[in-house]
Protein backbone atom coordinates (compact mmCIF):
# COMPACT_ATOMS: atom_id res chain seq x y z
CA UNK A 1 0.00 0.00 0.00
CA UNK A 2 1.50 3.34 -0.93
CA UNK A 3 1.52 6.09 1.63
CA UNK A 4 1.28 8.94 -0.83
CA UNK A 5 0.33 12.24 0.67
CA UNK A 6 -1.97 10.80 3.31
CA UNK A 7 0.83 10.09 5.75
CA UNK A 8 2.93 13.13 6.59
CA UNK A 9 5.69 10.88 7.95
CA UNK A 10 6.06 9.31 4.51
CA UNK A 11 6.62 12.51 2.56
CA UNK A 12 10.31 12.89 1.72
CA UNK A 13 11.77 16.12 3.05
CA UNK A 14 15.28 17.53 3.09
CA UNK A 15 16.38 19.28 6.27
CA UNK A 16 16.59 23.05 6.06
CA UNK A 17 19.78 24.76 7.15
CA UNK A 18 18.43 26.71 10.08
CA UNK A 19 21.64 26.98 12.08
CA UNK A 20 23.77 28.24 9.20
CA UNK A 21 26.53 25.67 8.70
CA UNK A 22 24.67 23.36 6.32
CA UNK A 23 25.84 20.23 8.09
CA UNK A 24 22.92 18.05 7.09
CA UNK A 25 23.53 18.57 3.41
CA UNK A 26 27.30 18.14 3.90
CA UNK A 27 26.69 14.76 5.50
CA UNK A 28 24.23 13.72 2.79
CA UNK A 29 26.68 14.73 0.05
CA UNK A 30 29.43 12.75 1.69
CA UNK A 31 27.20 9.67 1.74
CA UNK A 32 26.42 10.12 -1.94
CA UNK A 33 30.16 10.28 -2.64
CA UNK A 34 30.67 7.14 -0.55
CA UNK A 35 28.17 5.39 -2.80
CA UNK A 36 30.32 6.22 -5.80
CA UNK A 37 33.61 5.12 -4.23
CA UNK A 38 32.66 2.17 -2.11
CA UNK A 39 31.00 -1.22 -2.42
CA UNK A 40 29.31 -1.93 0.88
CA UNK A 41 27.79 -5.31 1.59
CA UNK A 42 25.89 -3.88 4.52
CA UNK A 43 24.33 -0.44 4.70
CA UNK A 44 23.08 1.20 7.89
CA UNK A 45 20.70 4.12 7.48
CA UNK A 46 18.81 6.19 10.02
CA UNK A 47 19.16 8.78 12.75
CA UNK A 48 21.65 9.37 15.59
CA UNK A 49 21.12 5.84 16.90
CA UNK A 50 22.80 4.69 13.69
CA UNK A 51 25.29 7.55 13.44
CA UNK A 52 26.67 7.27 16.95
CA UNK A 53 27.22 3.54 16.59
CA UNK A 54 30.16 4.23 14.35
CA UNK A 55 31.90 6.27 17.04
CA UNK A 56 32.25 3.30 19.34
CA UNK A 57 34.79 0.50 19.12
CA UNK A 58 31.99 -1.99 18.53
CA UNK A 59 31.54 -0.69 14.99
CA UNK A 60 35.09 -1.51 14.04
CA UNK A 61 34.87 -4.91 15.75
CA UNK A 62 31.56 -6.14 14.38
CA UNK A 63 30.57 -4.16 11.32
CA UNK A 64 33.62 -2.73 9.55
CA UNK A 65 34.77 -6.27 8.71
CA UNK A 66 31.46 -6.81 6.95
CA UNK A 67 32.15 -3.83 4.66
CA UNK A 68 29.46 -1.74 6.21
CA UNK A 69 28.69 1.89 5.55
CA UNK A 70 26.97 4.14 8.05
CA UNK A 71 24.49 6.67 6.67
CA UNK A 72 23.08 7.88 9.96
CA UNK A 73 22.36 11.56 10.62
CA UNK A 74 21.45 12.74 14.10
CA UNK A 75 17.98 14.22 14.39
CA UNK A 76 16.64 12.60 11.25
CA UNK A 77 13.01 11.53 10.95
CA UNK A 78 11.49 9.07 8.48
CA UNK A 79 10.94 12.01 6.10
CA UNK A 80 14.65 12.88 6.05
CA UNK A 81 15.71 9.28 5.49
CA UNK A 82 13.20 8.91 2.66
CA UNK A 83 14.54 12.04 0.98
CA UNK A 84 18.15 10.90 1.31
CA UNK A 85 17.45 7.45 -0.05
CA UNK A 86 15.62 8.94 -3.02
CA UNK A 87 18.39 11.42 -3.69
CA UNK A 88 21.54 9.42 -4.15
CA UNK A 89 22.16 7.32 -1.09
CA UNK A 90 21.07 4.14 -2.84
CA UNK A 91 22.88 4.84 -6.11
CA UNK A 92 25.84 2.85 -7.43
CA UNK A 93 25.78 0.34 -4.60
CA UNK A 94 24.33 -3.12 -4.20
CA UNK A 95 24.39 -4.05 -0.52
CA UNK A 96 23.21 -7.48 0.56
CA UNK A 97 21.76 -6.23 3.82
CA UNK A 98 20.30 -2.84 4.71
CA UNK A 99 19.68 -1.95 8.35
CA UNK A 100 17.07 0.73 8.97
CA UNK A 101 16.79 2.46 12.34
CA UNK A 102 14.70 5.63 12.46
CA UNK A 103 11.50 6.96 13.99
CA UNK A 104 12.34 8.12 17.50
CA UNK A 105 12.67 11.74 16.31
CA UNK A 106 9.27 11.85 14.54
CA UNK A 107 7.79 14.05 17.25
CA UNK A 108 5.12 15.56 15.01
CA UNK A 109 3.70 12.22 13.99
CA UNK A 110 1.51 9.60 15.61
CA UNK A 111 2.74 6.07 16.13
CA UNK A 112 0.67 4.98 13.13
CA UNK A 113 2.27 7.62 10.94
CA UNK A 114 5.77 6.72 12.11
CA UNK A 115 5.20 3.04 11.37
CA UNK A 116 3.85 4.07 7.97
CA UNK A 117 6.95 6.15 7.34
CA UNK A 118 9.18 3.19 8.12
CA UNK A 119 7.09 0.99 5.81
CA UNK A 120 7.50 3.57 3.06
CA UNK A 121 11.27 3.38 3.53
CA UNK A 122 11.14 -0.41 3.25
CA UNK A 123 9.07 -0.21 0.08
CA UNK A 124 11.42 2.34 -1.45
CA UNK A 125 14.38 0.06 -0.72
CA UNK A 126 12.50 -2.91 -2.18
CA UNK A 127 12.13 -0.96 -5.41
CA UNK A 128 15.65 0.44 -5.68
CA UNK A 129 17.52 -2.47 -4.08
CA UNK A 130 15.42 -5.58 -4.70
CA UNK A 131 18.28 -7.87 -3.75
CA UNK A 132 18.78 -6.34 -0.31
CA UNK A 133 17.50 -8.02 2.80
CA UNK A 134 16.22 -5.39 5.17
CA UNK A 135 16.45 -5.37 8.94
CA UNK A 136 14.29 -2.79 10.67
CA UNK A 137 15.39 -2.16 14.23
CA UNK A 138 12.64 -1.53 16.76
CA UNK A 139 12.55 1.86 18.46
CA UNK A 140 14.11 1.81 21.90
CA UNK A 141 12.47 3.06 25.07
CA UNK A 142 13.68 6.51 26.12
CA UNK A 143 13.62 8.82 29.10
CA UNK A 144 14.74 7.98 32.60
CA UNK A 145 11.25 7.07 33.81
CA UNK A 146 8.04 5.90 32.12
CA UNK A 147 6.70 8.61 29.82
CA UNK A 148 4.47 8.95 26.72
CA UNK A 149 7.35 8.56 24.28
CA UNK A 150 8.04 5.08 25.59
CA UNK A 151 4.46 4.12 24.89
CA UNK A 152 4.59 5.71 21.48
CA UNK A 153 7.80 3.94 20.48
CA UNK A 154 6.43 0.62 21.76
CA UNK A 155 3.27 1.21 19.73
CA UNK A 156 5.34 1.79 16.59
CA UNK A 157 7.09 -1.52 17.20
CA UNK A 158 3.78 -3.32 17.72
CA UNK A 159 2.42 -1.92 14.46
CA UNK A 160 5.56 -2.92 12.59
CA UNK A 161 5.36 -6.42 14.02
CA UNK A 162 2.05 -6.78 12.20
CA UNK A 163 2.79 -4.85 9.02
CA UNK A 164 6.36 -5.78 8.13
CA UNK A 165 5.66 -9.49 7.54
CA UNK A 166 3.39 -8.38 4.72
CA UNK A 167 6.23 -6.61 2.95
CA UNK A 168 9.09 -8.13 1.00
CA UNK A 169 12.54 -9.13 2.18
CA UNK A 170 12.26 -7.42 5.54
CA UNK A 171 12.22 -8.39 9.18
CA UNK A 172 11.85 -6.54 12.42
CA UNK A 173 14.56 -6.88 15.05
CA UNK A 174 12.85 -5.68 18.18
CA UNK A 175 15.67 -5.99 20.67
CA UNK A 176 14.62 -4.71 24.02
CA UNK A 177 18.17 -4.68 25.35
CA UNK A 178 16.77 -5.03 28.83
CA UNK A 179 17.18 -1.30 29.25
CA UNK A 180 14.06 -0.80 31.32
CA UNK A 181 14.58 -2.10 34.83
CA UNK A 182 11.93 -3.55 37.09
CA UNK A 183 11.29 -0.14 38.63
CA UNK A 184 10.67 1.31 35.18
CA UNK A 185 13.94 3.24 35.13
CA UNK A 186 16.56 3.39 32.41
CA UNK A 187 20.14 3.74 33.55
CA UNK A 188 22.55 6.38 32.29
CA UNK A 189 25.06 3.54 32.02
CA UNK A 190 23.02 2.26 29.08
CA UNK A 191 21.81 5.61 27.71
CA UNK A 192 24.02 8.51 28.79
CA UNK A 193 21.28 11.06 28.22
CA UNK A 194 18.39 8.61 28.46
CA UNK A 195 18.14 8.52 24.67
CA UNK A 196 21.56 7.85 23.16
CA UNK A 197 23.35 4.60 23.91
CA UNK A 198 26.66 4.23 25.65
CA UNK A 199 29.21 1.71 24.39
CA UNK A 200 27.74 -0.81 26.80
CA UNK A 201 24.23 -0.05 25.62
CA UNK A 202 25.23 -0.56 22.00
CA UNK A 203 26.84 -3.88 22.82
CA UNK A 204 23.48 -5.20 23.98
CA UNK A 205 21.82 -4.23 20.71
CA UNK A 206 24.66 -5.03 18.36
CA UNK A 207 25.16 -8.60 19.45
CA UNK A 208 21.79 -9.89 18.17
CA UNK A 209 21.96 -7.48 15.24
CA UNK A 210 25.35 -8.80 14.19
CA UNK A 211 24.14 -12.37 14.46
CA UNK A 212 21.16 -11.65 12.26
CA UNK A 213 23.27 -9.85 9.67
CA UNK A 214 25.72 -12.75 9.54
CA UNK A 215 22.81 -15.12 9.05
CA UNK A 216 21.41 -13.06 6.18
CA UNK A 217 24.82 -12.67 4.57
CA UNK A 218 25.34 -16.42 4.64
CA UNK A 219 22.02 -16.96 2.96
CA UNK A 220 22.95 -14.67 0.09
CA UNK A 221 24.45 -16.50 -2.88
CA UNK A 222 27.82 -15.11 -3.94
CA UNK A 223 27.32 -13.20 -7.14
CA UNK A 224 29.90 -12.53 -9.75
CA UNK A 225 30.15 -8.76 -9.79
CA UNK A 226 31.48 -6.89 -12.76
CA UNK A 227 34.03 -4.40 -11.57
CA UNK A 228 32.72 -0.85 -11.62
CA UNK A 229 35.12 1.08 -13.89
CA UNK B 1 31.00 18.86 23.42
CA UNK B 2 31.48 18.10 27.11
CA UNK B 3 28.89 15.34 27.36
CA UNK B 4 30.15 13.25 24.46
CA UNK B 5 33.72 13.37 25.74
CA UNK B 6 32.78 10.92 28.47
CA UNK B 7 31.67 8.35 25.92
CA UNK B 8 35.13 7.94 24.46
CA UNK B 9 38.01 5.97 25.93
CA UNK B 10 40.00 9.17 26.35
CA UNK B 11 37.84 10.18 29.28
CA UNK B 12 38.71 7.08 31.21
CA UNK B 13 42.39 7.45 30.28
CA UNK B 14 42.92 11.10 31.04
CA UNK B 15 40.16 12.45 33.27
CA UNK B 16 38.64 9.67 35.37
CA UNK B 17 41.97 9.29 37.22
CA UNK B 18 41.70 12.96 38.17
CA UNK B 19 38.34 12.28 39.84
CA UNK B 20 36.46 14.24 37.26
CA UNK B 21 32.71 14.62 36.89
CA UNK B 22 31.02 15.38 33.60
CA UNK B 23 28.00 17.68 33.72
CA UNK B 24 27.53 18.13 30.02
CA UNK B 25 24.06 18.11 28.43
CA UNK B 26 23.72 18.04 24.66
CA UNK B 27 22.10 21.12 23.17
CA UNK B 28 22.72 23.34 26.16
CA UNK B 29 23.31 27.05 25.78
CA UNK B 30 24.93 29.43 28.27
CA UNK B 31 21.45 30.01 29.72
CA UNK B 32 20.92 26.34 30.48
CA UNK B 33 24.34 25.99 32.08
CA UNK B 34 23.78 29.10 34.21
CA UNK B 35 20.48 27.71 35.44
CA UNK B 36 21.98 24.33 36.27
CA UNK B 37 24.90 25.84 38.15
CA UNK B 38 22.55 28.04 40.14
CA UNK B 39 20.25 25.12 40.92
CA UNK B 40 22.38 22.50 42.61
CA UNK B 41 25.23 21.55 40.33
CA UNK B 42 27.76 23.45 42.41
CA UNK B 43 26.47 22.30 45.78
CA UNK B 44 28.30 20.04 48.19
CA UNK B 45 31.43 19.84 46.07
CA UNK B 46 34.73 21.67 46.10
CA UNK B 47 36.52 21.01 42.84
CA UNK B 48 39.99 22.40 42.31
CA UNK B 49 39.47 22.90 38.60
CA UNK B 50 36.29 23.60 36.65
CA UNK B 51 36.28 23.27 32.86
CA UNK B 52 33.59 25.23 31.03
CA UNK B 53 32.75 24.52 27.40
CA UNK B 54 29.53 26.02 26.08
CA UNK B 55 28.32 28.57 23.53
CA UNK B 56 28.16 26.83 20.18
CA UNK B 57 24.40 26.22 20.58
CA UNK B 58 23.53 29.85 21.37
CA UNK B 59 21.95 30.34 17.97
CA UNK B 60 19.69 33.19 19.08
CA UNK B 61 22.53 35.27 20.41
CA UNK B 62 25.23 37.43 18.92
CA UNK B 63 28.89 36.66 19.51
CA UNK B 64 29.00 39.48 22.07
CA UNK B 65 26.06 38.02 23.95
CA UNK B 66 27.54 34.54 23.92
CA UNK B 67 30.84 35.81 25.30
CA UNK B 68 28.88 37.68 27.95
CA UNK B 69 27.01 34.51 28.85
CA UNK B 70 30.27 32.65 29.33
CA UNK B 71 31.60 35.50 31.46
CA UNK B 72 28.48 35.32 33.60
CA UNK B 73 29.13 31.61 34.13
CA UNK B 74 32.69 32.36 35.21
CA UNK B 75 31.53 35.03 37.63
CA UNK B 76 28.91 32.70 39.10
CA UNK B 77 31.56 30.05 39.65
CA UNK B 78 33.89 32.63 41.23
CA UNK B 79 31.15 33.40 43.74
CA UNK B 80 30.09 29.86 44.57
CA UNK B 81 33.48 28.14 44.17
CA UNK B 82 36.10 30.78 44.93
CA UNK B 83 38.82 28.16 45.24
CA UNK B 84 38.26 26.70 41.79
CA UNK B 85 40.52 27.49 38.89
CA UNK B 86 38.46 27.82 35.75
CA UNK B 87 39.41 26.75 32.26
CA UNK B 88 37.15 28.08 29.52
CA UNK B 89 37.52 26.14 26.29
CA UNK B 90 37.29 28.14 23.09
CA UNK B 91 34.46 27.35 20.70
CA UNK B 92 35.50 25.09 17.86
CA UNK B 93 34.93 25.79 14.19
CA UNK B 94 31.98 23.86 12.73
CA UNK B 95 30.47 22.91 9.40
CA UNK B 96 32.28 21.20 6.56
CA UNK B 97 33.13 24.43 4.75
CA UNK B 98 33.54 28.07 5.79
CA UNK B 99 30.24 29.47 7.03
CA UNK B 100 28.89 32.23 9.30
CA UNK B 101 28.94 30.06 12.42
CA UNK B 102 32.68 29.63 12.14
CA UNK B 103 33.11 33.37 12.12
CA UNK B 104 30.74 33.74 15.03
CA UNK B 105 32.50 31.14 17.17
CA UNK B 106 35.88 32.68 16.34
CA UNK B 107 34.50 36.08 17.33
CA UNK B 108 33.36 34.70 20.68
CA UNK B 109 36.88 33.39 21.27
CA UNK B 110 38.42 36.74 20.34
CA UNK B 111 36.14 38.55 22.77
CA UNK B 112 36.93 36.09 25.54
CA UNK B 113 40.64 36.49 24.92
CA UNK B 114 40.20 40.15 25.89
CA UNK B 115 37.62 39.83 28.64
CA UNK B 116 38.64 36.73 30.59
CA UNK B 117 42.01 38.09 31.79
CA UNK B 118 40.03 40.76 33.63
CA UNK B 119 38.15 38.12 35.63
CA UNK B 120 39.41 36.02 38.52
CA UNK B 121 40.98 32.59 38.49
CA UNK B 122 40.16 31.87 34.86
CA UNK B 123 41.99 31.25 31.64
CA UNK B 124 40.98 30.60 28.06
CA UNK B 125 42.23 27.49 26.34
CA UNK B 126 41.68 28.25 22.70
CA UNK B 127 42.84 25.00 21.13
CA UNK B 128 42.39 25.11 17.42
CA UNK B 129 43.00 21.40 17.02
CA UNK B 130 44.07 22.05 13.48
CA UNK B 131 40.63 21.00 12.39
CA UNK B 132 40.35 23.46 9.53
CA UNK B 133 42.53 22.37 6.62
CA UNK B 134 44.22 24.65 4.14
CA UNK B 135 41.24 24.39 1.80
CA UNK B 136 38.94 25.55 4.58
CA UNK B 137 37.39 22.11 5.02
CA UNK B 138 36.83 20.17 8.22
CA UNK B 139 37.13 16.41 7.96
CA UNK B 140 34.51 13.97 9.17
CA UNK B 141 37.42 12.04 10.68
CA UNK B 142 37.73 14.86 13.22
CA UNK B 143 34.04 15.81 13.47
CA UNK B 144 31.74 13.01 12.39
CA UNK B 145 28.86 15.37 11.67
CA UNK B 146 30.99 18.49 11.25
CA UNK B 147 30.12 19.57 14.79
CA UNK B 148 30.70 16.71 17.22
CA UNK B 149 34.19 15.32 17.68
CA UNK B 150 35.30 11.79 16.92
CA UNK B 151 37.64 10.01 19.31
CA UNK B 152 40.53 11.28 17.22
CA UNK B 153 39.19 14.80 17.30
CA UNK B 154 38.85 14.71 21.08
CA UNK B 155 42.43 13.49 21.42
CA UNK B 156 43.67 16.68 19.77
CA UNK B 157 41.76 18.85 22.24
CA UNK B 158 42.20 16.72 25.34
CA UNK B 159 45.98 16.56 25.23
CA UNK B 160 46.57 20.29 25.86
CA UNK B 161 43.53 20.39 28.14
CA UNK B 162 44.87 17.56 30.27
CA UNK B 163 48.27 19.20 30.50
CA UNK B 164 46.74 22.45 31.67
CA UNK B 165 44.55 20.71 34.24
CA UNK B 166 47.55 18.81 35.61
CA UNK B 167 49.44 22.07 35.89
CA UNK B 168 46.60 23.74 37.79
CA UNK B 169 46.12 20.74 40.08
CA UNK B 170 49.80 20.77 40.98
CA UNK B 171 49.61 24.42 41.86
CA UNK B 172 46.76 23.80 44.32
CA UNK B 173 47.87 23.26 47.91
CA UNK B 174 46.51 20.04 49.44
CA UNK B 175 43.79 20.87 51.93
CA UNK B 176 42.70 18.81 54.87
CA UNK B 177 39.08 17.98 54.18
CA UNK B 178 36.67 16.96 56.91
CA UNK B 179 34.68 13.93 55.83
CA UNK B 180 31.09 14.77 54.95
CA UNK B 181 28.95 12.67 57.32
Amino acid sequence: MSQGDSNPAAIPHAAEDIQGDDRWMSQHNRFVLDCKDKEPDVLFVGDSMVQLMQQYEIWRELFSPLHALNFGIGGDTTRHVLWRLKNGELENIKPKVIVVWVGTNNHENTAEEVAGGIEAIVQLINTRQPQAKIIVLGLLPRGEKPNPLRQKNAKVNQLLKVSLPKLTNVQLLDTDGGFVHSDGAISCHDMFDFLHLTGGGYAKICKPLHELIMQLLEETPEEKQTTIA
Amino acid sequence: MVQLMQQYEIWRELFSPLHALNFGIGGDTTRHVLWRLKNGELENIKPKVIVVWVGTNNHENTAEEVAGGIEAIVQLINTRQPQAKIIVLGLLPRGEKPNPLRQKNAKVNQLLKVSLPKLTNVQLLDTDGGFVHSDGAISCHDMFDFLHLTGGGYAKICKPLHELIMQLLEETPEEKQTTIA
